[in-house]
């Protein structure tokens, strides 16, 4: 229990069961992957929709580009069997902030302050700043839910990263930076430039990896393969870097790097590799304490990124206009 | 006890390191190749990634000079070109490719409004770290004689004076002009850098119309400042300021999100180049594609951006790579001068008076029989193979050749093969062998590579690499593929001696032939596995594969050893151009340094222009194949690039043109059939 809030999650319909609200507005991402509409027809199945948005984002062309779009297409009709109305958006991966800022407001305008975002199969690079949109625009209710897949794909999820670059919103803004006290990476699969990064930027910066546990075979090769990578260039101390956290358990991240950061009194910059909820916490607090998010955004992502849908879960984030995340 | 600690964990000599052990780590060897960089007058800095750009570049910077003069070490540059101040942006850090991700009004269609305050942005954040490193260098200048070889003269009340006029200046429109003194200045300058990037952030929801107001013209206000700056005598008029514009390249990627902002930026930078102004000279650190681009126009000009006549280009790459002539390559004296200073700078005890510390831990190799001699532990006829058509005289001929020396049985036994050579199979020889005899001496030389590869693949060894000329030779010129061998070396050693304990004395170790071999290999995997960490590389990676595999079938199966050199490619230029597509694939290839391409004199009768294609040296260890150059490479023509492009599974048939009906005519001489 932090401050004075209890910051609920768990289980999507064991949250929804505990919510009375009845008319939510729904933000998903439209994918390849079958754990895209999980969370939209749990929601929607107890008719508590009053709006859903679907971004529908479509990777750089690349000999993908075909068989993603016939994917996407077939995934949209399943979309459009549950919900003949919903809307569907379709955006570039790598289209300009501008255009996924004018979707949020678009959508916020006819919204009713009742928010349900998806994060499931959102890239970072959407997700991160429309959490940070939706945030900013006060809303009454804001859940975040994710689902996860029984399987991912074996091969690499994503390849053809950019450099490592910050990610829409989240730049550093004071001139001069002030100095960093402490960077925070959340350990993926496939570190990409990471190392650069901490290399070129950030080599005197102290640095936490939080390594989301159990990863569980055959998840656990490959995160550690992540840290033995960024280790080949980047020196870190095993016992005091590298932190255990639950991968779904979003609010314990979000405690513990609220706790690292004395609860912003150091500066921080963080790294969102790995599972979603881990990330999700490094993009509400980055978002409450204005801090630099950097990534390497990958230009492709697996048509086999994963198959079906194990579990989904709700995060509480703003309830009755309080942000449970606001640290009072 | 001290623990062995590897002296080449830190693979970076560039902005990552401390200053302090900067000045300890580089290596001024490259200075003198580089020394348009330390003149007047504007230069292009290209490289690939860890070749040494930024390490040069890092000796414009201010915190660089002061600490050569705290350690009382000679600034790494000839005396009569130390008299500058350096400043600048770094492109990608700065957050300036964020202009146009938010279009600053409404009425910015065509992203003009952008460059033009991306133009704005730039010019503030130069001019803030122009004044930001005098400020500096005065302030914590060691002694006085630092600020006279500088040529700055700094007072707080000629830098109070200089700010007034500075604030009036026209280039400002008036943004400065309630500034009273320099504290002031400073503040001012850092705002408006604020300003912009929260608005970029989506932190404000508009833009200062002050700022709208007082736009600045690209590199205007940076030549008034250095103008201004001599003028009230901060700095001396014989003082050069170099202002650095780093990663140029982050520009090139603008456009795939908003069609030609990048070019738009990149033409703004151009225009900076234009200006022929002689208060400031830039140098623009680049990737080669970034530049290399046709495209030399100038913002809002119809005038186009010359070499030579607007800039100098220093190929950082081009003067480290291997030349033909190996006595021009100064490689080899770069690697060992860097090599001496990370062991200078560990525990491990050295000889002070070795030529060559790399020799001394990773010897000199070993010679080719002897190479050969390892991979037969046991039966050294397995070096050859025998035709069952072959004499008797013959086959007994090799086989007791072979258990002497299995390298000349295996070239002999390719010499049989080969045609018009198939006499001796009937007379056999006597000592000095054909393929031995001095007028033959390049014959051997060309095939005693792929020979030993031969062997090591017939008998299922792993190839041996080994000593400091394969070390040297996979690291390609290339500084950071070097650190990296030595890195994973050293930390297989330190491995390997896990179960022991280390010596007191920490004597410089020599690495046996296993250990380098196991180092050597790691590191070519590793990079293989890297291919795929940069944009594009998924497809490069797939071709990359494919063709290695394809080269290394093709040196194993060629038993006659008639094209020793088909560890490369050869293709005539126009073929490359008849697709857009297929040339940026191969132009980013050579880019990302993943291809080594280089022109090529054909040996064909027909002249026309060519190029060869090498994998960089360093994947020759993951493909089992030889690094060394020798012979001709394969000759391939347009039909043949686009069947391998699509059997590598790099591009999709549907995205390749097909090929076109003047190109029919098969490649001729050296084609291989796969």
């Amino acid at each position: 229990m932090i401050g004075e809030y209890f910051r609920p999650w768990g289980e999507l319909n064991w949250i929804l069961s505990k919510i009375s609200i009845k008319n939510w507005n729904f933000i998903g991402c439209l994918s390849t992957e079958d754990r895209f509409l999980a969370a939209f027809v749990k929601l929607n199945k107890e008719r508590l929709l009053q709006s859903s948005l679907f971004f529908r984002i479509i990777d750089p062309p690349s000999k993908d580009t075909k068989m993603l779009e016939d994917k996407l297409n077939i995934n949209e009709k399943k979309l459009k069997k549950e919900l003949v109305n919903v809307k569907v958006e379709e955006h570039q991966l790598l289209e300009a902030n501008i255009r996924i800022v004018q979707s949020i407001q678009e959508f916020l305008k006819k919204a009713n302050g009742n928010l349900v975002i998806d994060i499931s199969t959102f890239p970072k690079r959407f997700f991160f700043p429309i959490i940070k949109l939706l945030i900013e625009s006060k809303p009454e209710n804001l859940i975040i839910t994710y689902s996860t897949p029984e399987r991912y794909s074996s091969k690499d999820l994503s390849s053809n990263p950019h450099s490592w670059q910050h990610l829409p919103l989240f730049m550093p803004v004071d001139f001069p930076e002030p100095q960093i006290d402490l960077a925070i990476v959340g350990v993926g699969f496939m570190p990409f430039g990471l190392p650069n990064l901490l290399m070129t930027k950030y080599k005197a910066t102290p640095v936490k990896f939080l390594f989301p546990f159990p990863p569980g075979p055959p998840n656990y090769q490959r995160t550690w393969d992540f840290v033995r990578k960024i280790e080949k260039s980047f020196t870190f101390n095993h016992q005091d870097s590298i932190i255990r956290i639950d991968s779904n358990n979003f609010p314990d991240a979000f405690e513990y790097i609220s706790q690292e950061t004395n609860n912003g009194s150091k500066n921080a910059i963080f790294a969102p590799y790995g599972p979603k909820p881990i990330s999700l916490a490094m993009c509400i607090y980055a978002i409450l304490h204005n801090s630099s998010v950097y990534y390497t955004q990958p230009t492709h992502y697996s048509l086999e990124y994963s198959t079906g849908i194990k579990d989904t879960y709700a995060y509480c984030i703003i309830l009755n206009s309080k942000n449970l995340y606001l640290h009072q | 006890m001290a623990a062995r600690i590897n002296p080449f964990h830190e693979l970076y000599v560039g902005e990552s390191i401390g200053p302090d052990k900067f000045v300890n780590l580089f290596s001024d060897v490259i200075v003198e190749h580089a020394l348009p960089l330390f003149q007047p007058g504007h230069v292009i800095l290209k490289g690939l990634p860890g070749t040494g750009k930024s390490m040069l570049l890092n000796l414009l910077k201010p915190t660089i000079r002061l600490a050569y003069s705290n350690a009382q070490i000679r600034f790494p540059v000839p005396e009569n070109l130390m008299k500058f101040i350096g400043a600048g942006i770094n492109l990608k850090r700065s957050g300036i490719s964020d202009f146009g991700q938010r279009p600053i009004n409404e009425a910015d269609q065509n992203g003009i409004t952008s460059a033009l305050h991306f133009a704005d942005f730039l010019n503030y954040w130069v001019v803030a770290d122009m004044l930001n490193s005098i400020k500096k260098l005065h302030t914590e200048s060691p002694n006085p004689r630092f600020l006279k070889d500088i040529g700055i003269e700094y007072t707080v009340k000629r830098m109070n004076a200089f700010s007034k006029e500075f604030c009036k200046m026209d280039c400002w429109s008036g943004y400065l002009s309630k500034v009273k003194d320099f504290n002031q200045l400073e503040k001012k300058i850092h705002h408006r850098i604020t300003e912009y990037r929260a608005f970029l952030n989506y932190n404000t929801s508009e833009l200062a119309e002050e700022i709208f107001r007082t736009k600045s013209l690209i590199g205007i206000p940076i030549s008034k400042t250095a103008e201004l700056l001599k003028k009230y005598q901060l700095i001396n008029f014989d003082t050069e300021i170099f202002i650095r514009i780093d990663q140029f390249e982050e520009l090139a990627w603008l456009s795939e999100s908003i069609t030609n902002l990048g070019n738009s930026f990149q033409e703004m930078i151009r225009k900076l180049l234009g200006l022929r102004d002689t208060n400031v000279s830039y140098r623009i650190g680049t990737r080669h594609f970034a530049w290399n681009d046709g495209n030399k126009n100038m913002f809002g000009s119809a005038a186009r951006l010359e070499k030579k006549r607007n800039y100098n280009e220093i190929s950082i790459d081009a003067v480290l790579r291997r030349k033909e002539n190996t006595r021009t390559w100064i490689f080899p004296k770069f690697a060992e001068d860097i090599f001496s200073r990370r062991i200078k700078n560990s525990n491990y005890k050295f000889n002070e008076k070795s030529n060559s510390l790399i020799s001394d831990v990773f010897g000199s190799g070993y010679k080719p029989l002897q190479i050969a001699l390892n991979y037969l532990p046991n039966q050294k006829e397995k070096a050859i193979l025998l035709e069952d058509n072959w004499p008797n005289k013959w086959k007994q001929f090799l086989n007791d050749l072979a258990k002497n020396n299995p390298l000349s049985a295996r070239l002999g036994e390719a010499w049989a093969r080969q045609k018009g050579k198939e006499n001796i199979l009937i007379n056999i020889p006597e000592a000095p062998y054909p393929w031995e005899s001095k007028d033959k001496i390049w014959w051997k030389k060309e095939r005693i590579e792929q020979a030993l590869m031969q062997i090591a693949s017939r008998n299922r060894q792993q190839l041996i690499w080994y000593g400091k000329d394969d070390i040297l030779g996979l690291s390609g010129g290339n500084i950071l593929i070097f650190l990296s061998l030595c890195q994973h070396i050293w930390d297989v050693w330190i491995r390997d001696k896990r179960n022991e304990r280390p010596e007191d004395s920490t004597d410089l170790p020599s690495l046996d032939i296993v250990i380098q071999s196991a180092g050597i290999r790691e590191t070519s995997t590793d990079w293989y596995e890297n291919i795929a960490n940069e944009k594009g590389g998924k497809e490069r990676k797939e071709f990359i594969s494919y063709i290695g595999s394809l080269f290394f079938d093709s040196l194993v199966a060629d038993k006659s050893m008639s094209y020793p050199g088909h560890n490369g490619f050869s293709i005539r230029e126009e073929d490359l151009e008849k697709s857009d597509i297929v040339n940026e694939f191969f132009k980013d290839a050579s880019d990302y340094g993943d291809l080594y391409d280089m022109p090529h004199t054909s040996k064909l009768k027909e002249k026309k222009a060519r190029k060869k294609f090498y994998l960089n040296p360093i994947l020759s260890p993951y493909f089992r194949i030889p690094y060394a150059h020798t012979k001709e490479p394969i000759y391939i023509d347009f039909k043949k690039l686009i069947d391998w492009l699509i059997s590598s599974k790099a591009f999709d048939p549907s995205d390749l043109p097909a090929e076109s009906k003047k190109n029919k005519r098969r490649s001729s001489q050296g084609a291989f059939e796969f």
